[in-house]
């Protein structure tokens, strides 16, 4: 018992400090999408933070403390993995929020240490530039990591992300 | 009445001839140092240099890989830069704005700072837990300190003597004696320290504490935090203004900067200052302040009085800035 107690406090330290270390450079993924609809009927679709079920891979969302700084979602993917989200800044006149992961796997998304910013606004012509951009970290928090943990994997597998939910959104909404 | 008059005229001639060796004295030393900024880029392994007085980005220097820390001689000559990927430290030409030599340093060098003579180049690697000490002329290792988890910024006092070492993932300032390399002193601060910045006084140590959110100000007499100072999300970068009254954060993930009043310890203003904004540093003449924006690609100047901004100027890919860009900044 004595050491089952010993060997969890060993884990939750482990879990609390990766947490927050992390690689010697931090990466930006910046993508945006021209909608031809107005930002309102776009803001509409996205502007719930615990609901972020227009995504493709997002199977289920849940969340509490509606769209006040500090709520929390948890998304479950369609590869079965789960992402937990605080929301950090939420702008409804300008159409955008600001939010960070909480906790993540790194087999399910592997970046540590992000944080997103999702914007809509007005392009001139009556639709919408709609930009979605990232800050994070790779999923190897250490020196030579695996190919599946690098750089380039983390700024992929976020490009995708941000991809495909914008071309879903555009889709819907169009 | 005559007298007098002739009394004020010498006063005059006096007060005039005084001024005009101050400028030659300046023009001597001090001019050529601060003349240019140089940002370290972590997204295209360069260093951009700006010219202050044109506020152009006028040269590129090619470095390492992701660069991200960068220190400058007291001159200007002579600017060193760490490469966490590439595991090294360049040695660039001031003047001509190329590089002249660069070594492997240890595991993940990042936080760099110069002895006051330029003569040591103390390095902080984020992997192995120690500070490097290296010869500024030819980047030969001298010493290694084992410091805290995780060491970050850099400083180093005025007299030279002691090296403050903020160790991020210990949450302490680690002072280290630099006659005998011995670890004088733990200062526990905030979460997560990452810049730091001695006032121009060397009587305080400011710290950005990244995840608690706060400045903790540590008194270099007694070794103690004196305050802890709440300012905006995500505080990376700290500085000073060189008559000690304003001090200012980068708080990076609210995009703004903490405008804090040194004497009252109390933070007056936070203003939007651009995406991410990272490196910092206050002019040691011009009453600029220099930022480094890594979302934005660029170098914001601010009135460090008016607090106005008074220019953008593009960057390369991801500026850091981390350390002291500007000669004889603080």
């Amino acid at each position: 018992m004595k050491k089952n107690v010993l060997l969890l406090c060993c884990l939750m330290l482990l879990f609390a400090t990766a947490i927050h270390a992390h690689g010697p450079t931090r990466q930006k993924v910046v993508i945006k999408q021209q909608i031809a609809a107005p930002p309102q009927t776009i803001w509409n679709v996205v502007k719930n933070f615990h609901d972020m079920s227009w995504h493709p891979a997002v199977t289920n969302t849940e969340g509490d403390g509606g769209n006040s700084v500090g709520a929390m979602r948890t998304l479950t993917l369609t590869n079965g993995g789960q992402i937990v989200e605080k929301l950090e800044k939420y702008d409804e006149e300008k159409h955008s929020f600001f939010y960070r992961i909480e906790s993540v796997d790194v087999k399910v998304l592997p970046v540590t240490n992000y944080s997103s910013w999702f914007n809509i606004k007005p392009n001139g012509e009556g639709g919408s530039l709609v930009t979605w951009k990232g800050a994070f970290y790779r999923g190897y928090p250490n020196n030579d990591p695996p190919p599946e943990l690098s750089d380039q994997a983390a700024k992929d597998a976020v490009t995708g992300v941000y991809e495909s939910g914008l071309a879903k959104l555009k889709e819907m909404v169009e | 009445m005559n007298t007098d008059r002739v009394s004020m005229r010498t006063l005059w001639i006096c007060l005039v001839g005084y001024l005009v060796a101050i400028a030659a004295a300046a023009t001597s030393q001090g001019v050529i140092a601060a003349e240019f900024a140089f940002v370290t880029n972590q997204g295209d392994d360069s260093v951009s240099v700006i010219d202050l007085s044109s506020q152009r980005r006028t040269a590129t220097v090619q470095v390492g890989s992701k660069p991200a820390g960068i220190a400058v001689s007291s001159d200007g000559r002579r600017i060193y830069v760490t490469n966490p990927e590439s595991r090294d430290v360049y040695l660039l030409d001031g003047v001509d704005f190329k590089s002249l030599n660069h070594k492997g340093v240890g595991k993940g060098p990042l936080g760099i700072a110069l002895s006051p003579d330029d003569l040591r180049v103390y390095v902080a690697d984020w992997y192995e837990d120690r500070v490097y000490v290296l010869d500024a002329g030819d980047l030969s290792v001298i010493q290694r300190i084992a410091v805290g988890d995780s060491p970050s910024g850099l400083e180093v006092s005025g007299d030279g003597k002691r090296l403050y070492v903020a160790d991020r993932d210990d949450n302490m300032i680690s002072v280290v004696d630099t006659d005998d390399y011995q670890l004088i002193k733990r200062i526990a601060v905030g979460e997560r320290p990452f810049g730091i910045r001695l006032d121009p006084d060397g009587k305080r140590l400011y710290v950005a504490n990244v995840a608690s959110n706060d400045l903790s100000v540590i008194d270099l007499d007694s070794f103690t935090v004196i305050a802890t100072i709440a300012v905006g999300s995500t505080p990376y970068g700290v500085a000073v203004t060189p008559d000690n009254r304003r001090v200012f954060v980068t708080n990076q993930h609210e995009n703004t900067l903490s405008v804090i009043d040194a004497d009252k310890l109390q933070e007056t203003h936070r203003l939007a200052i651009g995406e991410f904004p990272e490196g910092i540093i206050v002019h040691p003449s011009n009453g600029r302040v220099y930022i480094a924006n890594w979302f934005d690609n660029e170098l914001v100047v601010l009135d460090s009085k008016s607090l106005q901004i008074i220019k953008q100027i593009p960057t390369g890919e991801s500026p850091r800035a981390f350390g002291v860009f500007v000669a004889g900044g603080s």
